[in-house]
């Protein structure tokens, strides 16, 4: 009860659809980049080999952030997610964090801070449950012990 | 091919039990384990993971056992006695499209024809279909083969894909085919993956997976069809205005451009030039009328011109 009362801050609760957007690959960027396709292969090539992978490595020239990416077997995806990979780092970049200490983005702090609200109401609800529980079981011990009374004073 | 280090091996076996079956194929345990996580992404049972994984250790192909390969935004259907699409032919086609549709915004075509010899798969003829209707630019795309796999293939992902190509059953080598085409009836690309592996080559330079498992036919040749470029369809038929051949090895380019530039008629009108791939090996072979202004338009930033007509000087 007291440190309710003492809250004085508006809790905003964060909505799973509310989130901020990942950070998008602009169009602009499309001319900041180089993107290299490797496939780790010396030797022919062609139809005398068949490689299955193919990486997609992007750098960001102005800042000389490199992300590549081989998840998929479509060089298609990999150019997509690699770009999408690129953004989040500049975003990164540009909160100012270095690559050993990294500061959140403004989408990350959100997600943490819905990942502690969620383990904190989590707590609050359990807390309601084992409270109610306890209540339940008091009222009952009490109304035993009122009944044992009754029999033993109707005996009399 | 060296042989695999027994500590790679035991290291790989520690991490998944399925990994050493990918080793001889991928080589190295960090290729391994994306390919295992591609596995079990698309096939829906443990069983059937674990026996792809047997199958890559006898060299399968990865594509003929998951059935499928990309290609630009397609998801191409492979079977076996088919060639599997490349990395290769997929980008400098879509390489090809960047150009086509650039030079369609410049000047209004009405009906664009492409030809695409050797399809195999289809993948060629299928993506250029797609992607340049999308962009609303009209064109009807022909493709032939001579293996009746590759047809039965290519009607199959034409129908699953439903993009809608005229497909012929041929053997450009020997049916005279480009005799049968109307006489009025202007090709404006002509394009091939043809067989470009020379016999000699086939044994020492191909990798063991394609020699055990992708067909012949679809591999090795010399300069035939290269030759059936230049006499049949740039002689004969005479009504293509551009073309684009994959290749293998320089001596193909050389071939074309000499027989270009030797021909008394030939080496007034044709522009040839070469493109490589982005592994830097020469991979394509590409010529177009100096008359024609849109298959100009087409190859400005294809690859690099290396004989220039004589009128165009």
């Amino acid at each position: 009860m007291m440190r309710r009362s003492l809250s004085t801050m508006p809790c905003v609760l964060i909505k799973r659809n509310m989130l901020p957007p990942r950070p998008k690959f602009q169009s602009f960027m499309e001319d900041e980049i180089e993107e290299k396709f490797l496939h780790g292969g010396r030797g022919a090539g062609g139809q005398k080999i068949n490689k299955c992978n193919s990486k997609v490595q992007l750098k960001h020239v102005p800042t000389g952030i490199i992300v590549s990416c081989q998840e998929t077997r479509s060089r298609d995806q990999n150019r997509k997610l690699a770009r999408d990979k690129l953004a989040l780092a500049l975003e990164r970049h540009k909160s100012g964090g270095t690559s050993s200490n990294w500061v959140p983005t403004v989408r990350e702090a959100a997600l943490n801070e819905r990942a502690r609200q969620q383990k904190r109401s989590k707590e609050r609800k359990s807390r309601a449950k084992y409270d109610s529980v306890k209540t339940a079981k008091e009222k009952e011990e009490r109304e035993r012990a009122e009944e044992e009374e009754q029999i033993l004073r109707s005996l009399e | 091919m060296p042989r695999l280090c027994p500590r790679i091996v035991r290291s790989a076996a520690r991490e998944h039990i399925l990994l050493p079956l990918l080793l001889p194929e991928c080589r190295t345990v960090e290729q391994a384990r994306q390919e295992l996580q591609w596995i079990q992404n698309e096939l829906p049972t443990k069983r059937s993971v674990v026996r792809a994984c047997i199958a890559r250790s006898r060299h399968v192909p990865l594509q003929y056992i998951l059935g499928t390969q990309p290609f630009g935004l397609l998801n191409i259907c492979c079977k076996p006695k088919v060639l599997i699409p490349r990395w290769e032919t997929e980008e400098w086609a879509m390489d090809l499209i960047r150009g086509i549709i650039r030079a369609a915004m410049q000047t209004k075509k009405p009906i664009l024809t492409i030809w695409d010899l050797c399809t195999g798969s289809g993948c060629i003829a299928l993506l250029l279909r797609k992607e340049l209707s999308q962009q609303g630019i009209d064109l009807e795309v022909t493709a032939v083969d001579v293996s009746p796999a590759a047809i039965q293939l290519t009607r199959e992902n034409s129908k699953k894909l439903k993009i809608p190509i005229r497909i012929l059953k041929s053997d450009i080598l020997s049916d005279q085919l480009h005799l049968h085409t109307r006489s009025d009836q202007q090709i404006d690309i002509l394009v091939s993956n043809p067989p470009y592996i020379k016999k000699s080559d086939f044994n020492k330079e191909v990798a063991i997976s394609v020699k055990l498992f992708e067909p012949r036919l679809a591999l090795v040749a010399d300069l035939d069809f290269y030759e059936n470029l230049i006499d049949q369809w740039l002689l004969k038929n005479g009504n293509v205005e551009s073309f684009v051949y994959e290749l293998g090895s320089l001596v193909q380019f050389n071939y074309v451009k000499y027989r270009i530039k030797s021909h008394p008629l030939l080496k007034t009108y044709w522009n040839v030039g070469l493109k490589f791939d982005s592994n830097g090996k020469p991979r394509c072979v590409y010529g177009f009328k100096t008359s024609n202004s849109f298959c100009k338009e087409i190859f400005k930033n294809f690859g690099s011109l290396i004989y220039r007509s004589t009128i165009s000087k």
